[in-house]
């Protein structure tokens, strides 16, 4: 029943964005070098582009419930809007993650002298760094423009200033060692614990 | 006019424009302020000079063939498709050829053969190369002389007024920030309509829809001018404290803002209205993000002066003055081209709308 209702809502409210999301990939070979010699064109890929498809996304996943009528509705079911929201949110990474693992085993096929594990560490640590950006921009505002330039302006800063040391999203474009992920993915986990902390703590008392 | 007051009132008083606003006036100041802490009361020392792009003949045959043998004995070369820069590499035929080019290069007696020879080995490369007459200077980059960094800053004291080097900076960077960040304010405004179900009520109103999205249009583009109006009259305070006996430009950065910036801001604003008719959803963002991604990567290539065609022209630096002044017919041009291309947006965005009211596209479809 459950899995039911998933997958027609996934259906439903993500179809159009895969397909968006599937041709943005396929400018990939346009675009890049897919046989990379170094880091820096490796990287750029999945630091660069994967992300802005991310960002193009991800937020679409609170888009059908914007109305409160909808949002009544899909809450009177035995399941909540959030774990329908949790679903789409996990459609869209594994959706980004075969796209960042298709890179990288393109990569390989190519017999590219990089490193590959640790890059398709780095870029997947980059759309769950994105997805914490958007649902946290969600959360504390509900508001959909918000959820939408939050992201896009830390992207852009990401692009021309140097200032963001290790959670700058371009980490290998800029020549940043590799275990800024970790820093980013602690980021991550902070900035989403309290909130579920705080979450439950209100529910408690009311 | 109370129509458009309400339609002001409502951004203005949106969650969305107040983060909006703080996210645009911390993304210029953050990346003017570097620029902003450089000194302009003295001509910079002989080891400060700024790199400029060299024009003459011999430098840029130099430049091209020190790039061109260095790329051809690794057999990789760099394109930029679309702006993202991709090596590639030749194979062994293709290769004989682009050392015969090398020859002729090293041959070419003038500047008209230089860049016939170059065209050739641009298309060897598949085009989007380093290799072509227009992007060959890119190469050809070199220290300032002494007598042309004497010019530059003759410039910037006298036509610039100081101010005006700091204000092409900040039109640099607000205009990569409103080149995005409006369409989806935009698009969410016009969603509000429909998630608030007000849609019937508005179109019983005696308002014309033409009336009512030009209104719309301009309240945007009002509303979301603020905060760089705001940051270009904190920008010039800053510069006025810096320089407080200096003849400077007090209306510097605000022309920035009208001039360079608000054409940028007309499409980005534009393209949110045209897609919401077209689409009913979001889906003009995933358009104008590529737009603007594929503009800031043409546009990286030459940060410190790079006008053309670019929806977000580039001037990144407080020198290349010579290069500006020199330029800025294009420069309007380009900014007038946009401002034309946004209305035209426009003009579509009613047209849609004519159609759609007319029921024109339900009638076609049942035939």
């Amino acid at each position: 029943m459950l899995y039911h209702a998933i997958s027609k809502d996934l259906k439903a409210n993500t179809l159009l964005m895969t397909f968006v999301a599937i041709a943005l990939a396929c400018l990939l070979p346009l675009l890049f070098n897919l046989a990379p010699t170094a880091i820096v064109q490796a990287a750029m890929p999945g630091e660069l582009f994967v992300p802005l498809i991310a960002i193009i996304c991800l937020p679409t996943v609170f888009l059908p419930d914007q109305s409160a009528s909808i949002q009544a509705v899909i809450n009177s079911k035995h399941f909540r809007l959030p774990l329908l929201q949790f679903a789409r949110i996990l459609w869209f990474l594994l959706i980004l993650s075969l796209l960042d693992i298709s890179i990288v085993l393109i990569y390989r096929v190519h017999t590219s002298p990089v490193s590959l594990l640790p890059l398709l560490a780095d870029f997947m640590t980059k759309n769950l760094l994105l997805a914490g950006v958007v649902v946290i921009s969600y959360r504390l505002t509900k508001n959909i423009a918000v959820t939408y330039i939050l992201p896009m302006t830390y992207f852009a800063l990401c692009l021309g200033y140097a200032g963001l040391g290790s959670f700058n999203l371009l980490t290998l474009m800029h020549g940043r060692p590799i275990t800024d992920c970790r820093w980013q993915l602690l980021l991550l986990l902070a900035s989403l614990i309290p909130d579920d902390f705080l979450k439950s703590r209100h529910a408690d008392h009311t | 006019m109370r129509l458009l007051w309400l339609e002001i009132k409502r951004l203005f008083n949106s969650l969305a424009f107040l983060i909006y606003s703080a996210l645009v006036f911390a993304f210029i100041v953050i990346n003017v302020n570097p620029m902003m802490n450089r000194s302009l009361a003295h001509i910079p020392a002989p080891n400060d000079y700024d790199s400029i792009y060299a024009t003459d003949f011999r430098t840029i045959k130099t430049s091209v063939l020190d790039q061109l043998t260095t790329e051809y004995t690794m057999n990789s070369y760099t394109t930029y498709p679309l702006g993202f820069a991709k090596t590639t590499s030749l194979a062994a035929n293709k290769r004989n050829q682009m050392r015969t080019k090398i020859i002729a290069l090293r041959q070419a007696p003038n500047r008209p053969t230089l860049n016939a020879t170059l065209k050739l080995v641009d298309q060897l490369l598949g085009g989007h190369s380093s290799y072509t007459p227009s992007n060959v200077v890119t190469l050809a980059s070199r220290q300032m002389t002494s007598r042309e960094a004497k010019h530059d800053y003759h410039l910037i004291l006298e036509r610039d007024k100081i101010s005006g080097a700091f204000a092409r900076v900040f039109a640099d960077i607000a205009t990569l920030i409103v080149g995005i960040l409006p369409t989806v304010i935009v698009l969410a405004f016009c969603a509000d309509d429909r998630r608030s179900h007000a849609a019937a009520a508005i179109h019983s109103k005696a308002v014309s829809r033409n009336r009512r999205l030009l209104t719309r249009y301009a309240a945007s583009l009002l509303v979301l001018l603020l905060p760089v109006l705001a940051v270009s009259v904190y920008l010039t305070i800053q510069v006025v404290s810096s320089y407080p006996h200096r003849s400077l430009d007090l209306l510097a950065f605000m022309k920035a803002a009208i001039i360079w910036v608000l054409p940028t801001l007309m499409v980005s604003s534009a393209v949110g209205f045209l897609t919401y008719e077209l689409f009913g959803n979001f889906l003009g963002f995933a358009g104008q993000i590529c737009w603007w991604l594929v503009t800031m990567m043409l546009g990286a290539r030459r940060v410190d002066g790079y006008y053309g065609l670019l929806l977000m022209p580039r001037h990144n630096s407080l020198h290349n003055v010579a290069y500006f002044y020199e330029h800025l017919n294009d420069l309007l041009l380009n900014r007038a081209s946009y401002v034309l291309l946004a209305l035209i947006m426009i003009g579509i965005t009613m047209l849609i709308g004519q159609i759609k009211k007319g029921g024109y596209l339900i009638a076609l479809s049942r035939h």
